[in-house]
């Protein structure tokens, strides 16, 4: 049997100093499983004083963030969306984003895992938005991350992961090879993405061997963080709070569109597409779920770490400490991946599984001349 | 994504094989070459340029080093392979098969096995040999018939604060509620002892082991099997898994006052040595003392360096290579043993990775024998050289280890000179290649039979007349840079900052922790010289030290608060504390002190207040991003 329900993903990074604020508005709300990670989002730091301000190279100031993962059915959307934006008061600049993805589920999940709503609430955010999802070994985001910024394309998301892939098939040989990995997640305009993530490409060497993976991911609505830099400002509203005035004013992010500012790429770019399948699970059981993925041909996959917060205190709960791996694949072997989680128990209760996917419409990574041709 | 028809084992031919392996082991080594060479470039410049004394078996020391780094290398990642993901997977799955009762257990023998292995403990036994029994009865007793006491005690205390450390994960406490009671009650013990005639000589002895217990495995281990706990722990909102290490080292503190108390009613109060030999002791007390062998060995006993001929020198260190062998595999094995008997029998969980974890191991153990062997040979026999000499900025001292042999010595070539109350004075003039060197004539140096005059060069004061300020001044400079550069070579410093890197997703830099604590390492190596050579009572520094601290908890967030603290502990391994050491006892000797401890109680206790300032300083800048905009607050 295969099970399937369609819903919606909200993420929600929000500045550390927040999340009590927004924890307990969640509980409050009866919102009952959501799932928390840890997370950073770059900021440029002020200028220098007097001569050190010839060094033009901004420096970066990192700004601990936690990222909220919730679920929920079509029409709670909005409600969530609301409840983290008034918990957090994301519309001031530097408190955080928040975005919604479609997705689909395909394993049965907890009750009230999915939250459910009889409410009608008008739309917010802003729609024609495209996120990025871009995984890099440790210690590349942070230039990236700073071209983004002083470019005005995004203010990023940094989190620290750990990836899978071809040194998982070196046995012993592989702890020559590093495998933590960070994770670069932006939002931009849809019409921006694909020269955003052209830069990307660019400045992270993407398309040469071993050097992570980047893919754009559609998104529902969104309320994006505008606080680029710590400078104070010089006009009577800093630049942050008049970009956010102006998304407000015109209800979209249209005005914000920069296309013809990147240089356009001359280099022609192999993309592919497919799906994300998100699993998650209890943590230290992912590796051998992993393991067994590479029977179907799975061989590359990021892990990170999130906690599963539940406020009910029901005896059968699921474990908290958890571990999401995503993994990309191609649409053709969607079933074939999930009946195989299914045949090795992966939803059992001894790994307390849950499966979902999203569709990813063009990906990116470096393909050696032999993958290419098929 | 790539995908591959079906699975595919990827074959590596010896070529390739090694493409992977000799990259990673330059990254590697080249880390740690980063690490140590600022404290051995400083050493060694420090003994060229400013005591202008050559380095003696400059080779052996070179040799030394390169083992230092090598062992490094191999054992933290070791370390990252074996040891901690192993602690993190007892972690996870402690609470969620055992009850609490289980949990209590597993911790006191993890804390209580893990303190026994450390190899810096033996450290403070090392120092024993330089009390005399009349002086300070306890703290003799401690460092020689009784250590194992001493050890036990301070065992114990580790155990029981682990026990604490996480219980405070399941339950979600923050670490103030522990920490503020136990401070009070430990400065509330150490000025109690301050008043004891017995007491207060152990006082140094009780801090100092508090900063030594926690060391290169027990700190990754404790710290990973946190990290397990509170990912699981439910109450645990913004998990943190800091802060066991900090109450591991301030537990023993007080074990071992306890125990200090327990004996202090058994053993002599202080006196003088001719009243401990005339006037005796009663019979108990000196069986306890000085144990059934009853043998007090002569009061000064110069040792005189012999000429060592190479198969002896040989032998020297086959031996010191067995020795460091045994004594990593006693850190390391039997408690990595009881950890996967305890994963596999008790929690019945399969090892992920299993042959990684035994190749950390074995990375470990010989990474860790390789660094004693280092340690031994490289560092110690450096910072010994420095240490012993550092006296000669201030003072003129003898130069024991350069003794001269002048063969064929005639005393007809002695003359007499004439001293300022008027009194003769016999020496001789030296010719050294072109320069003649007067050098002054005793009798007990010449040896008749072999015609052989036997001389100690003199050193010094190198700044200015004796005991002068420049010369203290440039001793307290020295001691900061001490403490600071051989901090940022520290082990389980290196391995906590890697942690507290990962926990906080990169905002908080292992880097920016490593400066951090090693300045305030600095500071507090400074307080602690001038603690020697002002014989100020440890007391006085440790009080008001302390207070301060706990006022400025109360300013920073929990994040930092527990960060610091750890650091702390962490601070003072096999590297910083064999050094501090050497230069406490090079100075504590020329002033005749009693007992050299009580530096490194100041060298842990810095640490926490520079990083606590490094926290809000981060801080501020963090609620900046937060905030609209300064102009508006104002």
């Amino acid at each position: 049997m295969h099970f399937r329900q369609k819903a919606i993903r909200i993420t929600a990074i929000v500045h550390r100093d927040l999340t009590d604020l927004v924890v307990s508005a969640l509980k409050r709300n009866n919102i009952h499983y959501f799932h928390m990670e840890p997370g950073r989002y770059p900021v440029l730091a002020k200028r220098g004083w007097l001569l050190f301000d010839f060094y033009q190279n901004h420096s970066i100031i990192d700004t601990p963030v936690t990222i909220f993962e919730v679920s929920c059915e079509a029409a709670a959307e909005n409600i969530l969306l609301s409840l983290f934006r008034d918990a957090a008061e994301l519309n001031i600049p530097g408190h955080g984003s928040v975005y919604s993805e479609a997705i689909e589920f395909h394993s049965p999940v907890p009750t009230d895992y999915i939250v459910t709503t009889e409410k009608k609430t008008k739309t917010i955010g802003f729609s024609g938005l495209t996120g990025i999802f871009c995984i890099l070994p440790r210690g590349s985001a942070e230039p990236i991350a700073r071209l983004i910024l002083q470019n005005g394309v995004a203010v990023p998301t940094i989190s620290y992961g750990t990836g899978t892939g071809l040194r998982d098939q070196l046995g012993l040989l592989r702890i020559t090879i590093p495998k933590e990995k960070e994770i670069l997640k932006l939002v931009v305009h849809s019409s921006d993405a694909e020269h955003a993530m052209d830069f990307i490409i660019e400045v992270g060497r993407l398309d040469l061997p071993g050097r992570g993976f980047i893919f754009e991911f559609p998104i529902g609505h969104g309320l994006l963080n505008t606080k680029v830099s710590l400078e104070g400002p010089k006009q009577a509203a800093s630049m942050d709070q008049i970009i956010s005035a102006l998304d407000q004013l015109y209800g979209n992010m249209e005005w914000r569109k920069k296309s013809n500012q990147f240089r356009q790429s001359a280099r022609h770019r192999n993309y592919f597409e497919g799906v994300n399948v998100v699993i998650n699970c209890k943590e230290e059981s992912i590796e051998s779920t992993l393991a067994n993925l590479r029977k179907v041909g799975v061989s590359s996959s990021t892990i990170s770490l999130n906690k599963l917060v539940h406020s009910q205190n029901e005896k059968k709960a699921f474990t908290p400490a958890r571990e999401a791996a995503n993994i990309l694949i191609p649409k053709k072997n969607l079933t074939e991946v999930i009946s195989l989680l299914e045949e090795t128990g992966f939803f059992g209760e001894e790994t307390e599984g849950i499966a979902y996917t999203m569709e990813i419409p063009r990906a990116f990574s470096y393909q050696s001349k032999l993958g290419k041709k098929k | 994504m790539a995908r591959n028809e079906k699975e595919e084992s990827i074959h590596i031919g010896f070529k390739e094989a090694i493409t992977l392996i000799l990259p990673y082991f330059r990254k590697k080594l080249w880390e740690q070459t980063k690490a140590v060479i600022w404290i051995v470039l400083y050493l060694a410049l420090f003994q060229l340029f400013i005591l202008r004394i050559p380095i003696k078996e400059a080779g052996l020391i070179t040799l030394g080093i390169s083992a230092v780094i090598l062992g490094l290398a191999f054992f933290l990642e070791g370390l990252f392979l074996g040891l901690m993901p192993l602690g993190e997977a007892l972690g996870l799955r402690l609470p969620q098969k055992l009850g609490i009762l289980s949990i209590i257990l597993f911790s006191i023998l993890m804390g209580v096995g893990a303190t026994l292995a450390e190899p810096a403990i033996a450290i403070l036994r090392a120092c024993g040999s330089k009390v005399a029994p009349w002086d300070a009865p306890l703290l003799y007793f401690l460092l020689n018939e009784g250590s194992h006491y001493l050890y036990l005690s301070i065992a114990i205390g580790v155990g029981v604060s682990v026990v604490f450390g996480m219980l405070r994960f399941l339950f979600g406490f923050s670490l103030m509620r522990i920490l503020v009671p136990t401070i009070v009650i430990l400065l509330g013990v150490s000025i109690y002892a301050y008043f004891d005639e017995n007491l207060k000589f152990i006082s140094g002895l009780a801090w100092d082991s508090g900063a030594v217990t926690t060391g290169p495995v027990t700190v990754p281990l404790v710290v990973a099997l946190g990290i397990g706990i509170s990912k699981v722990a439910e109450k645990n909102d913004q998990s943190s898994a800091y802060g066991v290490v900090t109450l591991a080292s301030l537990f023993p503190i007080l074990s071992v006052f306890l125990v200090g108390m327990y004996f202090s009613g058994k053993l002599p109060k202080p006196m003088s040595e001719e009243v401990f030999f005339k006037q005796g002791i009663k019979l108990e007390e000196a069986k306890l003392l000085l144990g059934d062998s009853y043998k007090v060995s002569s009061t000064k006993e110069v040792l005189l360096p012999k000429k060592i001929n190479p198969p002896e020198l040989f032998k020297k260190a086959k031996e010191n290579i067995f020795e460091a062998f045994e004594l990593a595999i006693r850190a390391i094995l039997p408690l990595s043993i009881f950890l996967i008997l305890f994963l596999g029998l008790i929690l019945k969980e399969k090892i992920s990775y299993p042959e990684e974890v035994f190749l950390g191991i074995g990375f470990s153990i010989i990474g860790l024998s390789i660094f004693n062997f280092g340690i031994i040979f490289g560092l110690n026999k450096l910072g010994d050289q420095v240490g012993g000499k550092l006296p000669s900025t201030f003072r003129s001292i003898e130069l024991i280890d350069s003794t001269k042999f002048i063969p064929n010595f005639n005393p007809k070539s002695v003359l007499k000179a004439v001293n300022e109350d008027g009194k003769e004075e016999k020496f001789f003039y030296l010719k050294e290649r072109k320069s003649y060197t007067s050098i002054p004539y005793h009798e007990e140096n010449w040896n008749q039979k072999n015609k052989i005059y036997e001389y100690v060069p003199i050193h010094g004061p190198i700044f200015g007349k004796e005991d002068n300020l420049l010369g203290y001044l440039v001793v307290l400079v020295f001691a900061f840079f001490l403490g600071y550069s051989a901090t940022l070579a520290e082990p389980a410093l290196s391995a906590l900052g890697n942690t507290v890197e990962e926990t906080t997703v990169g905002t908080f830099r292992k880097s920016l922790l490593i400066q951090s604590v090693a300045v305030g390492v600095g500071l507090g190596t400074l307080l602690g010289m001038l603690k020697i050579l002002l014989e100020i009572p440890l007391v006085w520094i440790v009080v008001p030290i302390y207070l301060l601290l706990l006022v400025l908890n109360t300013f920073s967030k929990s994040e930092f608060i527990d960060i610091a603290w750890d650091s702390a502990g962490v601070t003072t391994g096999p590297i910083t504390v064999p050094l501090i050491i050497a230069m406490g006892l090079g100075i504590g000797n020329q002033m005749g002190t009693v007992d050299g401890f009580g530096i490194l109680a100041a060298a842990s206790a810095f640490p926490i207040l520079s990083v606590l300032i490094m926290g809000m300083i981060v801080e501020n800048s963090r609620k900046l991003s937060l905030r609209d905009s300064e102009l508006k607050e104002k």
